[in-house]
């Protein structure tokens, strides 16, 4: 009678060390599922982090890629050829727009082409737009335009945004 | 029965949980080193964007890590970086090893110009992969950059006079080198299947006419196996200074490639801004340029190298011309 008990008193115990240890695995499983939500929002901070750093990067790149530079007599200077702008055709930003605006004389507010040249004021350099956006960021750096047909330059401002995609 | 069952349920269940734990410590430590892996290796990459706009030579040495496995590699015409498993694509064209492992990179920036500025290219490698030109190569070795202010190499560069294999072997185990390339202007009587012996990677490099800005290069990689030692063969083409990225770089085909792209990009877009001008002045020579490019393109897809250096030749001397004569240049 004495041995029943213990046995029924140790199956009891044995039930709730296994009731803890449920709990317990729950537990530490959905702690997991949090931190594993904590680690890949990190990660995605960290990425956007290198993406808004990687843009601010694209300013000095673009303003120093042969693409863009004005030059004469094989020397480069520290301006945007209009010229070369109107003539760039690459894909290489990714989800970014990129366009040089004319501020500086008033030009006419339209986008820059080979008719429009040069009585325009935007050239559009690049642009890859997803389809679904969340947010956009933007950046913008004075320049100096370079019209060597006229030999004048002009003040202008480069925009690069960055397009966040949902 | 019961309390066996019992004892015999406990001890599947923690052994459930054991194994679920240890699983968690593993996946968590491979995934811990994985984001160490991405962040060093977007560091690495960030630092290769900011330096090509400058033609500098410099060293990234990580904060707080020791040693680590850098790759390179460029597969159609793309260019990768990475830590380990983790690559970034890169705007770059790099110029390195595939495979490195060193506390810090020696990275060296120069233009490629053809005659305007094509790219900046950079040349990346260890301080323990020791670059051997055999005599009669002093000019090139000179043309490779040196530590500021001194006249010493900022690659791990030196002039053999003479090959002798304990002297390999002795700078092997002093500088512990993982890598020795030999650049030679012919095959040299020397052991290289002897010298793989030693357990590093050992590489040569052939170059004919390097006192030109075009010629071609014979590469041989021998490496010890189980069974031997197992060598490998690729020739190729540079221009100008690519011969140092034949030198350093283990895909240098697939960026040859990339450059020579790049190359007809520019080429595109001078000709581009040619037309708008030609169409502007008519009395500077343009149209003589209009034929320059053409000729540029139809050697770029014929592989005609000797034809591409003449056609950039041309290209410059009419630039000139244009100054002279008082009209817009191109470039």
């Amino acid at each position: 009678m004495e041995t029943k008990k213990l046995v029924k008193l140790g199956q009891l115990e044995i039930n709730e060390t296994i009731l803890v240890i449920f709990v317990f695995t729950i537990l530490v499983f959905i702690g997991m599922i949090f931190l594993n939500r904590y680690m890949q929002a990190s990660i995605e901070k960290e990425k956007q982090d290198y993406e808004k750093g990687k843009t601010l990067a694209l300013l000095e790149a673009i303003t120093n890629m042969p693409e863009l530079r004005c030059s004469a007599q094989g020397i480069e200077r520290e301006c945007l050829d209009s010229l070369k702008l109107l003539a760039f055709h690459e894909n290489v930003f990714g989800l970014r727009k990129v366009s040089v605006v004319v501020a500086y004389p008033k030009q006419l507010n339209r986008p820059c082409s080979s008719t429009t040249y040069p009585a325009c004021n935007e050239f559009l350099l690049y642009d890859n737009k997803p389809s679904l956006i969340i947010g956009e960021e933007r950046i913008s750096s004075p320049v100096s335009v370079y019209y060597p047909i006229d030999g004048v330059y002009r003040i202008g401002v480069i925009n690069i945004t960055r397009y966040i995609r949902g | 029965m019961q309390p066996q069952f019992n004892w015999l349920l406990v001890i599947v269940a923690g052994a459930l949980i054991l194994v679920f734990f240890s699983n968690f410590v593993v996946q968590y430590t491979k995934l811990a080193q994985e984001r160490e892996d991405a962040k060093l290796a977007l560091l690495i990459e960030g630092q290769l964007d900011s330096f090509s706009n400058n033609l500098l030579h410099t060293s990234i040495d990580p904060d707080g890590i020791d040693y680590f496995n850098a790759k390179f590699s460029c597969k159609n015409k793309e260019s990768y970086v990475g830590i380990d498993n983790f690559m970034v694509k890169t705007k770059e064209i790099v110029f390195a090893p595939d495979d490195i492992r060193t506390d810090r990179l020696l990275v060296s920036i120069d233009k490629f110009e053809l005659p305007y500025r094509v790219e900046n290219i950079l040349f990346v490698s260890p301080q323990n992969i020791k670059y051997y030109f055999s005599k009669g190569l002093e000019a090139l070795e000179n043309d490779l950059p040196r530590t500021f202010g001194t006249e010493k190499p900022f690659f791990n560069t030196e002039i053999l006079d003479k090959f002798s294999l304990n002297k390999i072997r002795d700078d092997t185990k002093k500088e512990a080198l993982r890598e020795v390339v030999f650049v030679l202007k012919d095959n040299e009587n020397i052991a290289f299947s002897e010298l793989a012996t030693l357990g590093v990677r050992i590489k040569t490099i052939i170059i004919e006419s390097a006192d030109e800005d075009f010629g071609k290069f014979k590469q041989r990689v021998y490496e010890k196996q189980v069974d031997g030692v197992k060598v490998q063969e690729s020739e190729g083409v540079w221009i100008k200074n690519l011969v140092f990225g034949a030198i350093f770089s283990d895909a240098y085909e697939c960026e040859f490639s990339q450059l020579i792209g790049q190359l007809e990009n520019m080429n595109k877009l001078y000709r581009e801004k040619n037309l708008r001008l030609w169409s502007k002045s008519k009395t500077c020579g343009y149209e003589l340029m209009m034929s320059t490019f053409d000729k540029t393109q139809q050697a770029i897809d014929a592989k005609d190298y000797t034809g591409l250096l003449n056609s950039a030749e041309l290209l410059d001397r009419q630039n000139k011309k244009l100054f002279e004569n008082g009209c817009v240049e191109l470039f």
